[in-house]
């Protein structure tokens, strides 16, 4: 690994000038879990690391009613936090299939977001609940949805000198969801397919009012089934209805690999996804 | 800053305070198997993966080999060398490993103890799904995990009498 410098800056405004006067030369490191490993297989050498371990402003669970979430929010506390059970046990689950407890231990959400992984495990739940992100820079601030925020594998609109601060679902949805995934089988168990499911029902719990359904890892970033949501609106959740939209879901990712394998994948999980969902929804 | 300086850190490491300067690029891992001569915690893949790197970082079990020592900076680091009974006899759970031979080639057992430990330091009476999911970061190559499993369940249970304090542990 090269020589690198590290800052630890002790203020949000500190850490925004370090990465105004590096921009591109820094790499911002939160718990360290993908950025080390990057940087030991020489796919990035920062020329500085800006450290935030120090911003625990950053480190945040509030609910207003939205959801307000903390960048350096550790993935550890997402699945031990009161607030992630009932419908939002699908943000626990999502937390949950991230690494193993040691990785979790040290890895954030900012950082499972801002890595721009394809396989990033927190971002169908989070796609599934409208989530926006909040990006600041020296002298500017701006709100962008997580839809819009990935550009490409390992590609976001976060600029070298822009740093997540807060990532919001602005109102939850009623109803529930889940996560649901798969692995690959191999020391990371990274995620070989990932589904999350939001419904929401009418008073009977009889029809699907909306539904919101977001994969990852079969497609270059992580996104929403926008046709298999429009199918199933205004649908009852029964057997001939889930079958269809897990098809329509299928045709709707494009895997780089294996494509015919996670497409069968991306069907179970859909179909399993949206019972779940249902199960855990309120009329 | 120059290029290749060193910072201070101060740590805790298995009780013992140090005042250090390390390279930014140096992990946590080398520190204590260079710099201290800890050479418990091992490095396996050296990318998280495998847990053989594990030791507790304030209680909670991490990858030293991806941890950058500076991440430790104000930090309690415990290893497998640090949590002997203060009378220098193994812990319970390392007993337990012996007693139930869930030890082959040894070279999981240090950051398997260490999962373990954090497990039965949280949630004392764990069920079976709780002990395989506490480990589920670390990976045993000689897939020996059977007994690995039955040897921190056995710990658990003599639990009630003694054990797993975790003040006793320094």
């Amino acid at each position: 690994m090269k020589p690198f410098d590290v800052f630890e800056p002790s203020t949000l405004q500190e850490a925004l000038d370090l990465l105004h006067e590096y921009g591109d030369k820094a790499k911002v490191l939160a718990g360290g879990t993908d950025l080390a490993v990057q940087m030991k297989e020489g796919k990035a050498h920062p020329q500085a690391v800006i450290h935030l371990g120090r911003l625990k402003d950053l480190a945040f669970v509030e609910l207003t009613p939205g959801l307000r979430l903390g960048p350096m929010t550790l993935l550890t506390t997402m699945t031990t936090h009161f607030l992630f059970s009932g419908p939002l046990a699908i943000l626990r689950e999502a937390a949950l299939a991230v690494g193993d407890p040691q990785i979790r231990n040290r890895a954030t959400l900012g950082g499972n977001l801002a890595n721009g992984s394809p396989s990033a495990d927190s971002a169908p739940a989070l796609l599934t609940l409208d989530a926006t992100v909040r990006l600041r820079k020296k002298g500017g601030e701006r709100t962008v949805r997580l839809e819009d925020f990935y550009r490409g594998p390992f590609l976001t609109q976060c600029e070298p000198d822009e740093l997540i601060t807060e990532i919001s679902v602005p109102s939850i949805p009623k109803g529930g969801g889940t996560y649901l995934w798969m692995p690959k089988r191999t020391s990371v168990d990274e995620t070989l397919v990932g589904v999350a499911a939001w419904v929401t029902m009418d008073s009977e719990k009889r029809i699907c009012l909306n539904a919101s359904l977001a994969v990852n890892s079969v497609s270059p970033v992580p996104m929403r089934l926008k046709k298999a949501e429009t199918f199933l609106q205004g649908k009852a959740l029964d057997g001939d209805h889930l079958r269809v939209a897990a098809e329509i879901a299928a045709e709707e990712v494009s895997p780089r690999s294996r494509g015919e394998y996670r497409k069968r994948i991306i069907s179970v999980l859909v179909e399993k996804a949206l019972e779940k969902a249902w199960e855990r929804a309120e009329g | 800053m120059e290029k290749g300086q060193k910072i201070p850190i101060s740590l805790k490491v298995n009780g013992t305070p140090y005042d250090l300067t390390v390279e930014p690029r140096r992990t946590l891992l080398e520190l204590l198997r260079e710099d201290l001569g800890l050479t418990g915690a091992k490095e396996g893949c050296g990318r998280g993966q495998y847990g053989t790197c594990t030791v507790l970082l304030d209680g909670k079990p991490i990858k030293s080999c991806i941890t950058f020592s500076f991440q430790a900076n104000g930090k309690e680091v415990v290893t497998i060398e640090g949590i002997e009974r203060p009378d220098g006899t193994l812990h319970p759970l390392q007993e337990a490993f012996v007693e139930h031979g869930a030890i082959q080639c040894g070279f999981c057992t240090p950051g398997m103890v260490l999962s373990a430990k954090a497990l039965l330091d949280e949630n004392p009476r764990p069920d079976e799904l709780e002990v395989r999911e506490a480990i589920v970061g670390n990976l045993c190559r000689c897939t020996g995990y059977q007994k690995i499993v039955e040897a921190i369940l056995c710990a658990a249970r003599q639990g009630e009498d003694d054990v797993l304090e975790p003040d006793e542990t320094f």
